[in-house]
């Protein structure tokens, strides 16, 4: 059970059921049964470092992660859109890592700032388009085209930088890396908005609907009429654009472009949170504020693991044994379960 | 033109579709020879045949996913090709196909608006109508006494029958003409057949074309107005059903060898 279904519950209200349901019913729908699980695992997690170190909630500490997961947010939140249309796009951190890298580049050839962002959205756009051309016209498998360009974008990123760093310097970058407004680190504020705007679009439009609808079946989709190459076209795109501002953001962060495996590296773990928060790679479930508890939940694990002073090494094998856990409750059923126990208590 | 069941579908009961000598073959085989026959508002027509015996591919044809060898098809009294399903929609022909299409994923208003969705705005970003659709949705299916779980709950968590109702609901909502059935029941249970069976029947009172494609006897006796037999893809019999018997339909259906 998703998000999107249970709250459109609540936006379309009880027309059939003139009873008010009770407050838990209500709160569970709120949150999505499936976001339950990750909210839970969040407070028990902050509990759990709570009691080893007294940073854990003070205001810096919590910026600190916002900070930390805002690059790995946006490609979650990305992730989450191309997962939810039944997809999955692999490369989306090559292709961050190749924004960085050409965006330097231009930089570095005297290319103003402006056209520098406008390069790397454009550089984005150009990547997902690629991914979404070779889905639909050779009808190769997403997850075999997506590794391929996983590859390919990583190999031109190292070809053009030589496999060189291309510092980057200029006000925009740096106030972009450690400015804040309003108290709030611009990344976390890149997150905020590019979320929330990826969240009313998919909850709210019609192109959201159909998005949901082709990964829930593809051949109902298909035989509304709706056309699945061209929703397609735009989900890659989307993704790859979200490659193209994760990459600003990482530019901003490290002062430079370079073509590494780190971004590669946060390309799969946003599929990893893109999972966490509820999406099934059979496509037509998941929410926009599942990716964000998921990639947040990664946060902390790893800010409490510092915290803690263990080794942070532990936390790929704790975001391991985190995704089958996950995956293995929801294949369960048993959020299915308390949605059904949810929505019988609305009907009594 | 003439049609061999006109004299009992010409008098109240205006002919919305009409196939006229429709026939394909596939390679050297005849798949459907000659199927001619009306479709009329306010009737059920039940097409029965065995398997191979054609009734896939006049479902295909008239759902605009194929298309007649020779032949005609006549829509409203003029003839039409219909060139894709999309253009099959338009015209106001909807088809329940066998599997269930529907997004499971969704709750019944969505599937029944899906494509269609009442929305506000423009291009990429229509922001979606959701309390009228719902209204709406629940007019229709109070109307055709379609009883689905109270709430927006995803269709998949609803029994094969609501599941039914909820995919004819989404054929009537685009105002379709005539309602073009395959094996609709074929996935269900007793008393989950019997509600879309007594679907149907509510259906045509509210004067909708049905064809319905079956190879359930009993159910094609109980709900249909016309009977059209089809044997290895050759029409064998268009009688009103109160003219058959059981036996004589049973007979229509094996040919000789019964």
């Amino acid at each position: 059970m998703t998000g999107e279904v249970s709250s459109s519950a609540e936006e379309v209200g009880d027309t059939t059921t003139p009873h008010e349901p009770p407050l838990s019913a209500r709160i569970l729908r709120r949150i999505g049964p499936a976001n339950v699980g990750l909210v839970v695992a969040l407070v028990v997690l902050c509990a759990a470092i709570r009691t080893q170190s007294d940073k854990i909630f003070l205001l810096g500490n919590i910026i600190n992660i916002g900070v930390a997961v805002a690059i790995l947010g946006v490609l979650a939140v990305a992730q989450m859109v191309v997962v939810i249309s039944g997809g999955l796009d692999i490369s989306i951190g090559s292709t961050t890592s190749l924004t960085t890298v050409v965006v330097a580049m231009a930089l570095h050839h005297g290319v103003p700032t402006g056209l520098g962002v406008l390069i790397a959205l454009g550089v984005g756009l150009a990547a997902g388009a690629v991914n979404g051309l070779i889905v639909i016209a050779m009808r190769i498998n997403a997850i075999i085209v997506t590794l391929a360009t996983f590859s390919g974008f990583a190999g031109i990123a190292y070809v053009l930088s030589k496999g060189l760093q291309i510092a980057v310097n200029g006000k925009f970058f740096l106030d972009l890396g450690t400015n804040k407004l309003a108290g709030i680190p611009y990344p976390v504020w890149v997150l905020a908005v590019f979320a929330l705007l990826t969240h009313l679009f998919i909850r709210y439009t019609v192109a959201g609907r159909h998005i949901f609808a082709m990964g829930s079946n593809e051949a109902a989709a298909r035989n509304t009429g709706i056309s699945l190459a061209r929703y397609r076209l735009g989900v890659y795109a989307y993704a790859g654009l979200a490659g193209g501002v994760a990459g600003l953001l990482s530019i901003a962060s490290n002062g430079l472009g370079e073509a590494t495996t780190a971004g590669a590296d946060q390309g799969l773990t946003a599929i990893t949170a893109a999972l966490l928060g509820g999406a099934a790679l059979t496509g037509g479930r998941g929410s926009i504020p599942g990716a964000v508890l998921g990639v947040i939940l990664l946060g902390v694990l790893d800010n409490g693991l510092v915290l803690m002073n263990a080794n942070p090494f532990y936390s790929q094998i704790v975001v391991g044994c985190l995704l089958i856990v996950a995956v293995g409750l929801q294949q369960s059923g048993v959020f299915d379960r308390m949605t059904s126990r949810a929505r019988k208590a609305r009907v009594s | 033109m003439t049609i061999a069941n006109d004299e009992f579908t010409s008098g109240a009961h205006e002919a919305v579709l009409t196939l006229e000598g429709i026939t394909k073959h596939f390679g050297g085989v005849t798949a459907l020879a000659g199927a001619s026959f009306n479709v009329a508002a306010g009737r059920v027509l039940g097409l029965l045949g065995h398997n191979g015996a054609g009734k896939s591919t006049l479902v295909r044809i008239i759902s605009g996913v194929q298309q007649p060898d020779a032949g005609r098809l006549l829509w409203r009294g003029r003839p039409v090709q219909v060139s894709s399903p999309a253009h099959a929609r338009r015209l106001g022909i909807a088809t329940v196909f066998q599997e269930l299409a529907l997004a499971d994923d969704l709750d019944a208003t969505a599937n029944i608006f899906l494509n269609r969705e009442l929305a506000w705005g423009w291009g990429p970003v229509k922001v979606r109508r959701e309390r009228e659709m719902r209204r709406r949705a629940v007019e229709l299916l109070d109307r055709f006494a379609i009883n689905l779980p109270p709430g927006a709950i995803d269709v998949r968590s609803m029994s094969g029958g609501q599941r039914q109702g909820v995919a004819i609901a989404r054929a009537l909502a685009g105002g379709s003409d005539l309602l073009l059935l395959d094996e609709p029941t074929a996935a269900l249970g007793v008393r989950e057949t019997r509600q879309v069976e007594d679907l149907i029947l509510r259906l045509r009172d509210h004067g909708s074309a049905v064809l319905l494609v079956s190879h359930d006897l009993e159910q094609i006796l109980k709900v249909c107005d016309d009977i059209v037999v089809f044997r290895r893809g050759h029409q064998v019999g268009l009688h009103p059903r109160h003219q058959l018997t059981k036996a004589d339909v049973v007979s229509l259906i094996v040919g000789g060898e019964g």
